[in-house]
């Protein structure tokens, strides 16, 4: 009797000693999950090693079930390509880190092709509302209306000139929406300067200087924000910049020597450097710096594909189809890098970070929800 | 100057000087001897030379030095690299050149040895034990020594000494032991101890060290780093005696002669004056001036006498210092005396709870210190903690007697003005008092350790005013008897709370103080200490649930004032964020800065938000404010 006592006390002081974790007994079938990329995305080789690491440390599913990575580069026709993807034996979603421009022309496709899409890039508005799409990151508008703001309720800016490039889709809608919102708070658009002009003797730079501007809002992609911000160097123009989400990492990415250039300049972002990273994530970046990396906008947008994804997966237990996405376009909660997120109609809700950059870092200066 | 014509090299070892001398450039004719051949006949090296150059141990110098005197050779050392006490005392150079260039001057001088037991030292004599003050061992290394005296430092103990000077003066005491030198320098604590000592004035200098606690010697350790010959004032633990002549009559106390010979008491040491000729380097001759006609010297103030060391020859020196009740006798009767219950402490006890109380509805804060000076309740708080260090029952039972009775005066007198005063609701100055938190133990604990040492020390005791200030212990109760007054019971847990934290947080402060201090080597009530540290526990844990709760609104207001909310298109701005907590229930006031106006709708969202980041139903009280 004495005997039993002590077996059964050592058995529920190792049982209470074990890691709470439940035990996932592989079932020996592979789910496979898309990455298309455009070479833009895929320009850092490093820029997917959060995926290696995912697929490593939070590939199981809780049936056993394991999930694999399948990354596809978008170098010509990214409609031939997400075609060639969505062929792909056992494949169950597709995660897309293409600009708004390719999933525009994507769209029919996505819906003949019936397979569950998440956005995590791509910020145009009419990317709503598609039935096989759930997008987690910010869409223009929201952007748009918080860059806005923060320009003129924060900083009490009255006058701002914007920088854009009319051949570009995401430039185009990003700088309609902020100067229709920064309109409507009171603030006045002064200048417009299309980057087009840059290439003319850089005379935009005289605009500026006669116009007297000291605030410029940017939605130019990375090559062409460099060529702006030497120009004001040379210039010695000292101005106040607002720019968009991904903006440092697409910088850092193509021109990782010029960080000191980005000190000062406010992002709209998802995310922010200093934010204390929930505890699922904080083992992943741990894992992220052991392999001398450190965790960007794309990875914690990466992270939180995954995390939609797999949690949208244990909930349809296999079925995947419709279940599946509808469970990624609708989830009241799910653990995010940062923040614990939630889909309504396939639009993420998520706080947006105002961040100004020091060092190649984003600080987060306010957090809108 | 003039350099010798002939002279001895004597060795043990192999030396570098033994080449050097060979050639040396001031026409010396140097005889190298080892120092198995010299000791055989040393006066037959006489024919060649009466000075010797000695290279060799502790021991060999020892006996050479016992040769010297005998046969009148006059001597200079060549010390090794090694030889650092060799060095430091007589100052010779690290430059073996150097050290040549001094031992073959003409330029011998007289100087004074001691004399111990038939044998002459020219270093130190040490009896018992004397740890990090000098090197133990000359032979052994610097880590060496210090291990051993760190393993020495926690097993001290007190030797009783008898000790006659040249002039019979007695001094009988107890110490852990003494160093007996004419002139040293070797470690800083020694350089500092014999800084006024020299081989020329026909005497030797007793430095007897006598600590009566470790943290004593601890603190004289410290203390003479910072001695120096400009302020003389010897450290407590420390008596210096200056004489011809020293017996130590006990027995069996362990002796070091010059670092390497040991021997045990009973010991007699003399001067033997301008004993040896010695060649030495000029700053040893600047600082070993020739004096003359010397008096003894007896300072010995700090020292234990015959009838007071009994007690303190004990096994091992205890942690803290014991003080004997004669000398806190006037402590422990002003104690007594405050622990007894008496008419005046109930009067004022009334008299601050009912200006406290009257404070606190005012929200006067200047109401609220002047009761809290005016409160006598430190008194027996204190006197219970002597009480529970030295077991003394009857101090125990009276204080806290006086601590129950004042707080029943105290609940009564402020429970009726309640009842009595028209409700004000509750003030700013009664909110602060009834939500106790670790703070506030943290306040009570140092407050405790002020008013033990206040208490302690004569000349501070009038700080106790800003004791009470600092642990109020009168605003609390009064707190809780309004608390009581108004049927407002989490006001009156409250308060008590607080009130019952500072008790403790007192008590056993200044209880450990106390002892600190060494009123007690031991805390004697040991079952009474035992049930306070508990109490003190369990009082604990609710301070620490507030403490966390306040953290918690901290961190909530901190979050909240970076947070801006985007509803409707309506971008909302928190300039100002606060959240205060009543019945379980969170009421969260903050103040907006918004373009336009918000609707029920667009606040019910805004409310939604905020719980969702605060992760609990809250209240919401928002102040708006607009920017055009």
């Amino acid at each position: 009797m004495k005997n039993t006592f002590v077996v059964l006390f050592c058995l529920f002081v190792f049982t209470a000693c074990q890691d709470k974790e439940t035990v996932i007994i592989p079932s020996g079938k592979v789910k496979v999950i898309g990455f298309l990329a455009s070479k833009k995305y895929l320009s850092d080789p490093d820029r997917f090693g959060v995926l290696k690491i995912l697929e490593r440390s939070e590939g199981y599913l809780d049936n056993g079930d394991r999930l694999h990575v399948k990354i596809l580069s978008v170098e010509g026709d990214p409609l031939k390509d997400f075609n060639d993807l969505v062929q792909t034996p056992d494949i169950i979603a597709v995660i897309s880190f293409l600009g708004s421009k390719e999933m525009l022309s994507l769209k029919d496709a996505i819906q003949e092709a019936k397979i569950p899409l998440i956005i995590t890039t791509a910020t145009h508005s009419k990317l709503s509302g598609i039935k096989y799409v759930s997008r987690i990151c910010l869409s223009d508008r929201s952007e748009a209306n918080v860059a806005a703001a923060y320009l003129r309720d924060e900083l009490y800016i009255p006058e701002v000139t914007v920088i854009k490039d009319s051949k570009d889709v995401f430039s185009q809608e990003l700088s309609a929406l902020f100067v229709q919102r920064y309109k409507q708070l009171g603030g006045k658009v002064g200048l417009t300067i299309d980057s087009a002009e840059f290439d003319q003797e850089n005379e935009f730079i005289s605009k500026l200087i006669d116009e007297k501007v000291d605030t410029l809002y940017i939605t130019t992609d990375a090559h062409k924000s460099k060529l702006l911000l030497e120009q004001l160097q040379k210039a010695k123009l000292e101005v106040k910049i607002l720019a968009y989400d991904g903006f440092i990492s697409d910088f850092l990415s193509q021109y990782p020597y010029d960080a000191k250039m980005l000190n000062g300049i406010y992002v709209v972002d998802n995310y922010a450097n200093d934010l204390k990273l929930l505890p699922k994530a904080a083992k992943i970046a741990k894992e992220i710096s052991k392999e001398g990396l450190r965790i960007d906008t794309y990875d914690a947008l990466s992270y939180d594909a995954w995390m939609l994804l797999k949690q949208s997966l244990n909930a349809c237990a296999g079925l995947e189809d419709e279940c599946l996405n509808a469970h990624l376009r609708n989830t009241d909660s799910f653990e995010g890098a940062v923040d614990n997120l939630s889909m309504h109609e396939g639009d993420i809700t998520r706080p947006v970070y105002v961040n100004e950059i020091e060092d190649a870092k984003m600080n987060m200066m306010v957090k809108v929800y | 100057m003039e350099y010798l014509k002939t002279a001895l090299f004597i060795y043990d070892e192999s030396s570098e000087y033994a080449a050097l001398l060979e050639e040396n450039e001031f026409g010396t004719v140097c005889q190298q001897i080892t120092i198995d051949d010299f000791l055989k006949a040393p006066q037959t090296y006489k024919a060649h030379a009466d000075h010797l150059l000695i290279t060799c141990k502790s021991e060999n110098i020892h006996l050479l030095l016992q040769l010297a005197v005998k046969y009148d050779f006059s001597i200079a050392f060549l010390p090794s690299t090694k030889q650092k006490t060799l060095i430091h005392t007589y100052g010779y150079s690290s430059s073996y050149k150097e050290n040549i260039e001094i031992a073959l001057r003409d330029n011998l001088k007289n100087v004074d040895l001691i004399y111990c037991n038939d044998e002459y030292y020219h270093l130190k004599v040490r009896l018992g034990d004397t740890p990090l003050i000098d090197n133990m061992n000359e032979d052994s290394s610097f880590v060496s020594n210090f291990i051993r005296g760190v393993q020495l430092f926690f097993q001290l103990k007190l030797y009783a000494y008898d000790i006659t000077t040249a002039n019979e003066r007695e001094i009988k005491t107890a110490a852990s032991g003494l160093i007996i030198a004419n002139h040293v320098r070797e470690s800083k604590i020694v350089n500092a101890l014999f800084f006024d000592s020299s081989m020329r004035d026909g005497q030797m200098s007793m430095i007897i060290v006598s600590p009566f606690s470790i943290l004593k010697y601890f603190y004289f350790l410290i203390s003479i780093l910072r001695f120096s010959s400009e302020n003389k004032k010897l450290p407590d633990a420390i008596s210096f005696v200056k004489s011809e002549k020293f017996t130590i009559s006990n027995e069996n106390i362990p002796v070091m002669l010059d670092g390497f010979k040991e021997t045990k008491t009973p010991i007699s040491c003399e001067i033997k004056k301008e004993a040896l000729r010695f060649n030495a380097p000029e700053n040893f001759w600047d600082n070993n001036e020739k004096r003359g006609n010397e008096k003894e010297t007896i300072k010995i103030a700090n020292l234990p006498d015959e009838k007071e060391r009994g007690k303190y020859l004990q096994s091992h020196l205890p942690l803290f210092e014991v003080a004997s009740t004669e000398r806190f006798k006037e402590l422990f009767q002003i104690l007594r005396e405050d622990a007894k219950l008496n008419t005046q402490f109930i009067m004022l006890m009334f008299l601050s709870t009912v200006i406290a109380a009257i404070g606190l509805f005012a929200n006067s804060a200047a109401v609220v210190i002047g009761a809290m000076v005016l409160a006598p309740l430190m008194t027996p708080i204190v006197a219970f903690s002597m009480g529970l260090l030295r077991g003394e029952d009857e101090m125990m039972k009276n204080a806290l007697v006086k601590i129950v009775l004042g707080v029943i005066v105290a609940l009564s007198a402020s429970s009726l003005m309640a009842i009595l005063l028209p409700q004000v609701g509750l003030t700013g100055e009664l909110k602060a008092r009834i939500n106790p938190t670790l703070l506030d133990l943290g306040v009570a604990v140092f407050a405790g350790m002020a008013a033990a040492y206040s208490k302690s020390h004569q000349s501070i005791r009038e700080s106790l005013a800003g004791v009470a200030i600092a642990v109020a212990l009168v605003p609390p109760l009064a707190t809780a008897g309004i608390g009581l007054g108004q049927s407002e019971f989490y006001v009156f847990f409250g308060g008590f709370l607080l009130f019952f934290t500072n008790l403790v947080g007192i008590a056993l402060a200044a209880t450990i103080t106390f002892q600190f201090l060494g009123f007690s080597n031991a805390v004697k009530s040991k079952k009474s200490l035992i049930a306070v540290s508990l109490v003190l526990v369990i009082v604990s844990y609710p301070l620490y649930l507030s403490y966390t709760q306040i953290v918690d609104k901290y961190r909530l207001n901190t979050a909240l004032v970076h947070n801006r909310f985007l509803i409707d298109d309506k971008y909302i701005i928190i300039s100002t964020a606060d959240v205060i907590s009543k019945d379980d229930v969170d009421m969260v006031r903050i103040t907006i800065i918004v373009r336009g106006s918000l609707d029920r709708r667009e606040l019910e969202m805004l409310k939604n938000k905020i719980q969702k980041i605060y992760n609990k139903k809250v209240y919401l009280n928002v102040k708006t404010e607009y920017v055009l």
